[in-house]
């Protein structure tokens, strides 16, 4: 038989989830960042708590997060800033982290909605460490990944963890900035939230806020692959069907 | 959340013009919040804006967002804002409501049983009250931003609340029970167990006693901050109303809403959370603009019941805090500058700044608020982005990071595909306290069974993924046990038309990836004596192996654009032909490929033999060609019309026989 149609040479194929997180992960190492992981099963202390979020809050309702039986006061973790504090208890400031990773959310699910996505989360612990770093380091990551035109926007958000906080958007890479179908004619695509980590979360990882200061950020993977490769339903990123995967 | 604003109604603020519509939602978007629609009605523009939840305390309201327009847009808000009727146009009421104070009026007596849950209570009898239409400006301000007119008492609560984000009601007084001295009664309690309640709008509800309730001696009037009664509401008979401008708690309104099923833009304002002081200038407007649509109305004195004002909170912060977290390097005149036009109150020495922020402001508590502050008003896109610089410290790797990528590319060198499957499964052993279907009601205790049912999946869509044997792995978490969690790896195999020859395949299949892992890791990663999945425990595994070194060359992720899967079935041909000998099969499929179009969903060349014939050497090519639509089911004879089309072609070369 000709080797022109052999089986065994045939390489298989990376599922684009992986792709992405690969590549953003591999580009913060590049910039001296370490990967850090935590479990999905997470005590509602470190995914809430220590997080500055309110005790009545109503993420922490059946409606949004998972529970587990069996365990008390433990979630499916709703996000990877549960890793933040972690982090913090275990090593000493100064320190750049990045944190890929499974989340979950109780959600019905539909073409944008899953209960199982993933997400990459950025922490930079150390003395004198602002909001400027916190843009710098975007700008110099998106343009790793796209090109020196790329430009950053921070506007005004809020996530209880941090303070100030920011939604960061980047110039469009299929239109420039100029307008198109991806950016919904807007010329940007919101990418992340981030801001300056909140005092109470220093503190809740044991880290003196007089001293140090930080910045998070954190990615939504599924939707940056979605955007990316123009996939319509997040859900056939978890049905097994190499008919989208071996597309990558 | 999101709230309806109206340009003309956010004018009439102002003295001074406002920037256009599309200059205003620019600043929005740059320094308050997105805009996620703007849309023209007739002369006016609505803003559909994203309130950020920590300012859903002022920014729910029109004065709420033209103090921001005034900030952002640095235009001073008229000076008679609050004072004056600026809604008419000409002023046309002469006294202020606490100037008409009619002795006469019935007395109302107010008693709040549960502080907690609702820490101010305001509430006035307005005697001689003629219920009708709203004025026009009245009502075109409530219907640009989605209200419907009611009447002209209920016009104003809405109105009143859509202007400040306080929400007010109105019961008629006549419907309520009346203390022994005639006085009218209001209490504001839990509710009684299964007390039960008609809405304004005739839903039947039964009440819990969780649920804070408004009411008279004999009944609940209302279900506090959510919704109000039917049996207390305005009508056109209505002479005699009481107006009730309170606070209630959050957390407890939420949950009310959620209970009863009824969310309103009343629970929704409470539910962020608003001050107290807010009602004092509700129960005002409210008071002022029945005199001037009921002129002869009698305004009795209001009940406030307020036993723990909050107090002013006080922060210090100094220019040089500012500009740390900000990376900035703002002056202290720069930053006086910005909380003026904020309107905040302050004490400046030097460089120190100390806050008083405005009682409506709930949110700025501490001195990264007022960067946030300072920060979104200057503008982020003003902040020079800086390197980091002086931070000393040394990355580590990590190990399921690096070596789980490497385990993915040895398996991917083997023909393995990568899929991600559903971490919620049927059964398990460590479950899920709110499954979300009842099939996903536990973590999954394995991989295995994931990758087998996509085996599966896959199995049926061999031909058109032209594979002849499914080779699949997931990397990812499993639960085994209740609390516990694991890293594990499964590949699997599902070796298709190999008839006798399918276990032999599977396992040497198997044998490869185990033996090329071992190699890559530098540990046994043993094959599977039976069976075609292999599940490895990585988190065991990685204990063994040492801290790898970070790959070299960072990932590259594919550049390519995802077409999408067709829903319709495939269907399947084979084509076979002689060539002289020499020419390439690439020539034959791609006219193969030319001639079927876009129906042809994949094709493959499986079988290449040669043969000595009278007239030379010819080679046989065969080909499996599927075919497949993305707008209906092909019929055969669709595909056998591409089939003759694609003969006839290769039938025209010289020398070609299809065979």
């Amino acid at each position: 038989m000709s080797s022109e149609i052999s089986q065994n040479k045939v390489r298989g194929h990376l599922h684009p989830v992986t792709q992405v997180i690969r590549e953003i992960t591999d580009s913060f190492i590049a910039m001296g960042f370490e990967v850090a992981d935590g479990s999905e099963v997470e005590s509602e202390h470190y995914n809430f708590d220590a997080l500055n979020v309110p005790k009545d809050h109503p993420a922490r309702d059946m409606q949004d997060t998972f529970w587990v039986k069996g365990v008390p006061q433990t979630v499916l973790r709703t996000h990877t800033s549960a890793v933040q504090v972690r982090y913090m208890e275990s090593h000493k400031p100064p320190f750049k982290i990045i944190v890929p990773g499974k989340v979950y959310r109780y959600e019905a699910t539909d073409a944008t909605h899953e209960t199982q996505f993933h997400q990459i989360e950025g922490l930079v612990v150390g003395e004198g460490i602002s909001l400027a770093h916190l843009k710098h380091t975007l700008d110099t990551f998106f343009k790793s990944l796209y090109g020196k035109d790329v430009a950053t926007r921070l506007r005004p958000s809020y996530f209880p963890f941090v303070e100030p906080g920011v939604e960061i958007d980047m110039s469009c890479m299929k239109c420039a900035g100029r307008g198109c179908s991806v950016c919904k004619q807007t010329g940007w695509i919101e990418v992340m939230g981030g801001g300056m980590v909140h005092p109470n979360v220093l503190r809740a990882g044991g880290v003196d806020p007089q001293k140090y200061q930080g910045f998070a950020f954190g990615a939504g993977v599924d939707r940056l692959v979605m955007i990316r490769y123009g996939i319509d339903d997040i859900r056939l990123l978890y049905s097994g069907d190499l008919r989208l995967v071996n597309q990558f | 959340m999101n709230v309806p604003i109206s340009y003309r109604w956010l004018e009439s603020h102002f003295d001074k013009k406002l920037p256009e519509p599309e200059e205003i939602s620019g600043l929005f978007m740059k320094h308050l919040c997105e805009v996620e629609a703007m849309e023209k009605h007739g002369d006016d523009t609505i803003f559909d804006l994203k309130i950020l939840p920590d300012r859903g305390h002022d920014l729910l309201a029109h004065l709420g967002i033209a103090r921001e327009v005034s900030v952002l847009a640095n235009i001073p808000l008229k000076e008679t804002v609050k004072k004056e009727s600026r809604f008419c146009g000409i002023g046309s009421r002469k006294s202020s409501g606490r100037d008409q104070l009619v002795e006469s009026v019935p007395s109302l007596r107010v008693e709040v049983r549960e502080q907690k849950l609702c820490p101010r209570y305001m509430g006035r009898v307005i005697e001689g009250v003629s219920v009708g239409e709203s004025p026009a400006w009245l009502r075109a301000f409530l219907e640009s931003v989605g209200q419907r007119s009611i009447n002209n008492i209920v016009d104003i609560t809405n109105f009143v609340m859509l202007e400040l984000g306080q929400p007010m009601h109105a019961f008629d007084a006549a419907k309520l029970a009346r203390g022994k001295d005639g006085a009218f009664e209001i209490f504001v309690r839990k509710a009684h167990t299964s007390e039960r309640m008609i809405t304004l709008d005739g839903k039947d509800i039964v009440l819990s006693s969780e649920t804070l309730v408004i009411a008279d001696s004999a009944q609940s009037l209302a279900i506090a901050g959510v919704k109000g009664g039917r049996d207390a509401g305005v009508d056109q008979q209505t002479t005699t109303i009481i107006f009730e401008a309170a606070n209630f708690d959050a957390v407890n309104t939420r949950r009310t809403s959620e209970r009863v099923g009824i969310r309103t833009d009343s629970s929704c304002r409470f539910e962020h959370n608003i001050s107290p002081v807010l009602a004092e200038e509700a129960m005002q407007m409210a008071t002022e603009l029945v005199l001037e649509m009921c002129p002869e109305a009698c305004v009795g004195a209001v009940v406030d019941v307020y036993p723990a004002p909050v107090a002013k909170r006080e922060f210090g912060v100094s220019v040089a805090e500012l500009n740390a977290i900000l990376g900035t390097k703002l002056s202290g005149d720069a930053v006086e500058d910005i909380v003026k036009r904020l309107g905040f109150t302050y004490r400046r020495t030097g460089d120190a700044f100390s806050i008083t922020p405005p009682a409506y402001r709930l949110d700025l508590l501490i001195k990264e608020d007022l960067a946030e502050e300072i920060g979104r008003v200057y503008g982020y896109e003003n902040i020079i982005p800086t390197p980091i610089s002086e931070l000393s410290f040394k990355a580590e790797s990590l190990k399921t990071y690096v070596y789980a990528n490497i385990i993915r590319d040895v398996l991917v060198a083997q023909g393995f595909s990568e899929v991600y499957t559903y971490s919620f499964q049927k059964e398990g052993v460590f479950a899920v306290a709110n499954p979300i279907a009842e099939d996903k009601g536990f973590l999954r205790k394995d991989l295995s069974a994931g990758v087998s049912d996509a085996l599966l999946l896959n199995a049926r869509n061999a031909p058109l993924l032209g594979l002849d044997a499914v080779k699949i792995f997931e990397i990812g978490k499993v639960f085994p046990r209740v609390g516990e969690e694991k890293l594990s790896c499964a590949f699997a195999v599902d070796v298709l038309n190999a008839g006798k020859k399918k276990d032999a395949r599977t396992k040497e299949v198997l044998q490869s990836a185990c033996d090329s892992l071992s190699a890559a890791l530098g540990v046994s990663v043993p094959a599977p004596l039976q069976g075609n999945i292999v599940e490895i425990d990585l988190g065991a595994l990685l204990e063994k192996l040492l801290k790898p070194i970070f790959p070299v060359t960072p990932f590259k992720a594919i550049e390519t654009r995802y077409q999408k899967i067709s829903i319709y079935p495939y269907m399947l041909r084979d084509i076979a032909l002689w060539v002289p000998e020499g020419v390439s099969s690439d020539v034959v499929h791609n006219m193969i490929r030319k001639e079927a179009g876009e129906l042809l969903a994949f094709s493959r060349l499986f079988d290449v033999f040669t043969k000595e014939f009278p007239d030379g050497k010819k080679t046989s090519y065969a080909f499996n060609l599927v075919f497949q639509s993305h707008k209906k089911t092909l019929s055969d004879e669709e595909v056998n019309g591409v089939m003759e089309r694609v003969t006839k072609v290769l039938a025209m070369e010289g020398g070609w026989t299809v065979r």
